[in-house]
């Protein structure tokens, strides 16, 4: 009935309290049946009372048995062990932050695959890639994936569902939803597939990925929840329970699917036992202490506090992904990672642009950098903040802009501050004149502090995303992982020798190489047609993107474009594909076909094709 | 009109009282109410945001137990009136009845001052005293009705 009502809009505190006063009609009817029960008329009415109250007060409080018991696959096991205690214990005492926390895409990060989490359909459809087709297909609350002899759908019928695998979870539910079904020994794997929330369309995992092309009798790219998704996409693990408690799965134990309270206020056992007394809560009351039973990552030191987010949100260097699962909130990540290691080894490989020239155990941790040491990966901003001057030499954390429980779930920023108030905050003086810091008009984008000193040089899950590193925008860009400059980010029909002219006149900035200095090529034509696959999709994202088109002369910039329709990459294909139809409105492009296939070259200007002759064919991999 | 031959019983003072109470505070609580309809229609954060539901709950407990204490104020009267238990049960049982309904309302509408996470303020603690008080009442005037007729 709680369910019912809850899906009308009544809060489940209302029915409760009903629940109470039917409850108490029940008792109070009882006893009038008690003391009046020498009177037939009174004890019947009473009698009937009571047992019509007795009734209501079960249907009241009576809730189905929730969703994922219905499966009858396993999941991850969750045990509420090792001093967690799960989020259902926060609730009732912090109720506003629960609430907050329940409207986030941390929260839905995994979920069981209900019809509530599942945003893609299973509509009897078959997917192909690789030569693999997959019918996907649904049953009451059900979803199921089977592999199937041809691209051609078979009929789903009850015979389809006998060989269909049950799909027990999903991860993402912001920009992207991947699938996970019971692979037979306990194991849970990925669908091969992911669905683009906002495009409504399915995609192949590979093509979700920035990787080179692959050859089309290549194994599937295939993923296993325990090998390292479990990490940072649920709470409280993984573990092996297999020593106490014997009947779990062979699959990593955690406590909650998701990333849930715990996962930043640390396990929280402690503190729900210490707080059941109402005597202690009152105590707590006005103390400048803080509760010592839990972490508020608010009240710890810069460092500490932003290693709770960098556990997820950083790189974490070749074969040490697998240290931060004894990571708890409080501690330092340093002491689990070799953060300044990691740094000097990117440094020292600041001048190699294909990281295929380093030893092996390197490649992918330099390659998730751009040359200057800022991450190019999405969803790593702690490395990047932890070379910042506002994290080194000032109290910056995570929390300086963003906030858990007072921010729209899209970005997380924290209240009702602009980007800009998050800077001047500390950065009063750019404050009282911003024209004369930024040389642009003040209102205007180029104004914007984010935009100079956080440009969008990172890629993951199909766009561009703002660099962490907070720092001065030098005339960079020239060159295999050369990260893109602010300046021509947004001026993109402006040359990197007219970006490093201005930031020499306006900041004394030392001016760079001869060959930037002198470079006269409109920048994102040069990153577009000569750069390398991540300079590429990081700049076809910036065409679509509305302050850049504003600055730019477009018209130059389309050409080049178009042709990355034609990129051997998949995702600069759709990255150029989105920012097509963005400038152009009348652009209609099929994007499974353009993510499946590049399509036929279209660059008819001599000059733009004998650049695009140069273009950096570095292998890139961006696991994001 | 009164039908002729019935005879009026005297009201006892205890009978007017409860009359007087139940009525006033009937009035009192259902203004307590319309005062929550508005702050729901007028959407007002400081009752309404989702970290305020203990304070939202404080006051709808105050407002239901209010109304529903009075009215059980004119049953008792009823009880009295019809049943005329007397005895120093029934003195002790109005009074607890008439303690309980100051206590219980007044310790909801505090708690909802001062709340604190999911615990609401210390004036909750007059809730448990209003509420033996009225469990007394209650218990006395069940005793006191067994030994009428």
């Amino acid at each position: 009935m709680i369910e019912e009502l809850a899906a009308l809009g009544v809060s489940e505190v209302d029915i409760l309290t009903w629940a109470t006063f039917v409850a108490a009609a029940a008792i109070g009817s009882g006893a009038g049946w008690f003391f009046l029960r020498g009177s037939p008329f009174w004890s019947r009415v009473f009698g009937t009372l009571s047992l019509g109250a007795f009734i209501g007060t079960c249907t009241l409080v009576w809730r189905p048995p929730p969703a994922d018991a219905e499966l009858d696959v396993p999941l991850p096991e969750r045990i509420r062990d090792r001093g967690y205690a799960s989020s259902d214990s926060c609730r009732a005492c912090h109720p506003g932050q629960y609430e907050s926390w329940h409207d986030s895409f941390h929260r839905t990060m995994t979920q069981v695959a209900t019809p509530q989490a599942v945003r893609a359909p299973f509509a009897g459809q078959v997917l192909s890639e690789r030569g693999r087709n997959f019918q996907f297909a649904q049953q009451g609350g059900g979803f199921y994936v089977r592999e199937v002899s041809t691209p051609d759908p078979i009929e789903v019928d009850e015979a389809f569902f006998e060989h269909a695998a049950r799909v027990v979870m999903t991860t993402g539910s912001h920009h992207m939803q991947a699938y996970w079904f019971e692979a037979g020994d306990g194991r849970l794997e990925q669908i091969p597939f992911v669905y683009l929330i906002r495009e409504e369309r399915w995609l192949a995992n590979s093509d979700s990925f920035l990787e080179p092309p692959h050859a089309e009798d290549d194994d599937l790219v295939r993923y296993t929840w325990s090998d390292s998704c479990v990490t940072c996409h649920s709470t409280g693990g993984p573990w092996d329970a297999r020593d106490d408690h014997p009947d779990t799965t062979p699959e990593a134990t955690i406590t909650e699917l998701g990333i849930s309270c715990e996962a930043c206020h640390g396990p929280a056992q402690a503190h729900v036992e210490a707080n059941r007394s109402p005597a202690r809560r009152y105590a707590m009351r006005g103390k400048e202490t803080t509760d010592p039973t839990i972490i508020n990552p608010a009240n710890l030191p810069n460092r500490r506090s932003s290693s709770v987010c960098g556990r997820c949100h950083s790189v974490h260097p070749d074969g040490q992904g697998i240290r931060v699962h004894d990571f708890r909130p409080g501690e330092l990540l340093d002491e689990y990672l070799s953060i300044g290691p990691m740094f000097d080894m990117v440094d020292q490989a600041g001048e190699i642009g294909d990281v295929e020239w380093l030893p092996f155990d390197e490649r992918d941790t330099v390659g998730s950098f751009w040359r200057d040491g800022s991450v190019r990966v999405a969803g790593r901003e702690h490395t990047g903040m932890v070379r910042s001057g506002c994290y080194l030499q000032g109290d910056m954390d995570c929390t300086s802009c963003h906030s858990m429980h007072d921010s729209d779930p899209s970005k997380q920023l924290a209240g009702p501050a602009t980007d800009d108030e998050m800077c001047t905050g500390c950065h009063a003086d750019v404050a009282l004149d911003p024209t004369a810091h930024t040389h642009h008009a003040a209102e205007s984008a180029g104004s914007r502090c984010v935009n100079c000193h956080m440009p969008y040089s990172a890629y993951g899950l199909l766009m561009a995303t703002r660099s962490h590193r907070m720092d001065g925008p030098a005339a960079t860009g020239l060159g295999g992982r050369a990260r893109p400059n602010a300046c021509n980010l947004c001026h993109l029909d402006r040359s990197i020798g007219w970006a490093s002219v201005l930031l020499s006149r306006w900041y004394g900035a030392p001016m760079p190489t001869t060959a930037e200095r002198e470079d006269e090529l409109a920048a994102g034509l040069h990153w577009m047609l000569r750069g390398d696959a991540t300079q590429r999709a990081i700049t076809a994202w910036h065409v679509g993107w509305e302050p850049a088109r504003s600055a730019s002369d477009i018209s130059v910039l389309r050409p080049a474009l178009e042709a990355l329709l034609s990129d051997p990459y998949s995702s600069v294909r759709q990255v150029a594909g989105a920012s097509l139809t963005r400038i152009d409105e009348h652009v209609a492009l099929d994007m499974s076909a353009i993510a499946a296939d590049p399509i036929a070259p279209t660059l008819s200007d001599t000059a733009l094709l004998s650049l695009q002759l140069e273009r950096d064919d570095t292998s890139v991999a961006i696991p994001e | 009109m009164s039908q002729e031959g019935a005879v009026a019983r005297p009201v006892s003072k205890r009978v007017l009282f409860h009359l007087r109470f139940g009525w006033w505070a009937l009035l009192v609580f259902l203004s307590l109410g319309l005062a929550l309809e508005a702050m729901h229609g007028f959407k007002i954060g400081w009752y309404l945001d989702v970290d305020q539901e203990v304070r939202r709950l404080m006051f709808r407990l105050a407002h239901a137990h209010g109304a529903l204490l009075a009215v059980l104020h004119l049953a008792f009267a009823g009880t009295l009136y019809i049943a005329s238990p007397d005895g120093w049960t029934t003195v002790f049982a109005s009074r607890g009845l008439t303690i309980a309904s100051v206590l219980l309302p007044m310790g909801f509408a505090l708690g909802g001052f001062g709340i604190a996470g999911g615990d609401p303020g210390v004036g909750v603690i007059f809730v448990p005293l209003g509420a033996m008080a009225l469990f007394g009442a209650v218990v006395l005037t069940s005793l006191a009705l067994r030994r009428v007729g």
